[in-house]
């Protein structure tokens, strides 16, 4: 990565950047097609990982899983009236090593939903800092009393009268 | 913690201080700030008539008779276009020359050098979303709160800014003015980028670049490795680095 984006820095070309951009596509592609399955279930890890490398369609494979409700020993107590799908509980992915670090999502299920995906492992372990997804109550665990500044797309004279910043400054950041 | 705002460049500037700041003080650290940016607004400015800018994109004063603060101001937006593989550009597509993509960053970075050397410590300047930090308020920690892209009012997420990353800047494809063009390969999937950093013109450029360069572009920054980025899909998903994610406030 660090060669392409040297690369990338001094090359301005259209053509060139287009490369660039497959290649990027592709190392995405290959890292969701890795995690899905680790992540779908405990026990089934090898097998799908395997399958789905070759031939699979099976593209929702965190999402339909009957093959993991019956491999799995559910980690959660018994459900109530749960037809076939997977025990409620928290199921833990393989650790993926990719080219940067190591990535490890849990999967929470509830009621045959997936209710939560948790990062466990997410930093670069090789000196990388790469951009991952991040959800929603990862970023707002707001302290809103004690905001001071809006940070956002450049709001103009007019907007401000609008923005939250407004309000901020009007109310003086008592703290 | 005193708040001042005046209008300038089309936005508004919001600056704290804070109390234990003697009001001559203050009043003085103030009128710094304004001058600042009031220099930058009208040497380029494009919608002054009479700007130093507005002469150049009407073809009356050649960029090389320019003054030396243009051509600074140029060369650095020059040197950010290569950094950013392109996806940052002082021009627009009709040629015209367009620096208002780094006045008002240059505009903050000033201000940040005359409220230190006025022996300010604990400041925190606000120019339309934009902001340098500086020092420990009261309460602890500069928390700010990004905007969300996708619903008016509402606040995204709210982080503490740091020493390593005192300065924040937010782009958007709502943002005001036409500095952000995107190439036409880029993935326009992204409609917010927020970039951290230890000065305001790298968090800014980089936000930006990020808007117009899409996901290639978020590659590069964060490889660098010394910015905090969250960036927000048409799709309300969002984006982000480690670093982000260990500025956010704990609840």
């Amino acid at each position: 990565m660090r060669a392409r984006a040297a690369f990338l820095a001094g090359a301005g070309s259209a053509a060139l950047l287009a490369i660039g951009w497959n290649a990027s596509l592709s190392l995405a592609t290959t890292n969701t097609t890795n995690s899905v399955p680790a992540a779908a279930g405990t026990s089934g890890v090898a097998t799908t990982k395997s399958s789905s490398a070759a031939s699979t369609p099976a593209p929702s494979a965190s999402a339909a899983p009957s093959d993991s409700a019956s491999a799995a020993p559910a980690p959660a107590p018994a459900p109530a009236p749960a037809p076939a799908g997977p025990a409620d509980g928290t199921y833990q992915g393989q650790a993926i090593d990719y080219q940067f670090g190591t990535v490890q999502v849990s999967v929470v299920i509830a009621g045959g939903q997936i209710t939560d995906v948790q990062n466990n492992i997410a930093q670069a372990t090789r000196g990388r800092d790469q951009a991952f997804p991040l959800l929603l109550n990862e970023v707002l665990q707001a302290q809103s009393a004690h905001i001071s500044n809006l940070s956002g797309a450049t709001y103009t004279t007019r907007a401000y009268e609008q923005a939250v910043q407004s309000a901020l400054d009007a109310a003086g950041f008592t703290g | 913690m005193s708040v001042h705002t005046f209008d300038t460049m089309g936005t508004v500037v919001s600056i704290r201080l804070p109390d234990s700041l003697a009001s001559d003080d203050a009043q003085m650290a103030l009128s710094m700030v304004e001058r600042e940016f009031t220099l930058r607004d009208e040497r380029f400015s494009l919608y002054k008539q009479d700007s130093e800018a507005s002469r150049i994109a009407r073809g009356e004063l050649l960029l090389t008779d320019s003054s030396d603060t243009m051509r600074d101001a140029y060369a650095e937006s020059l040197a950010w276009r290569d950094a950013t593989g392109g996806a940052f550009t002082p021009h627009r597509p009709d040629g015209v020359l367009d620096l208002s993509g780094t006045v008002k960053a240059d505009a903050l970075r000033a201000s940040d050098v005359v409220l230190r050397e006025a022996g300010v410590d604990v400041f925190s300047v606000n120019a339309g979303g934009d902001l340098v930090t500086a020092g420990v308020p009261e309460v602890g920690a500069w928390i700010t709160g990004i905007a969300n892209p996708l619903e008016a009012g509402d606040v995204l997420s709210v982080v503490s800014m740091t020493s390593t990353f005192s300065c924040m800047a937010t782009s958007g494809t709502a943002e005001r003015g036409e500095h952000i063009w995107r190439r036409p390969e880029t993935d326009a999937s992204f409609v917010q980028a927020t970039v951290c950093a230890g000065d305001i013109m790298t968090a800014d450029v980089l936000a930006t670049a990020i808007i117009a360069g899409g996901a290639e572009t978020l590659d590069y920054v964060t490889s660098r490795g010394d910015v905090a980025v969250l960036v927000v899909r048409a799709d309300g998903s969002l984006l982000g680095n480690d670093a982000f994610r260990n500025l956010v406030t704990p609840a």
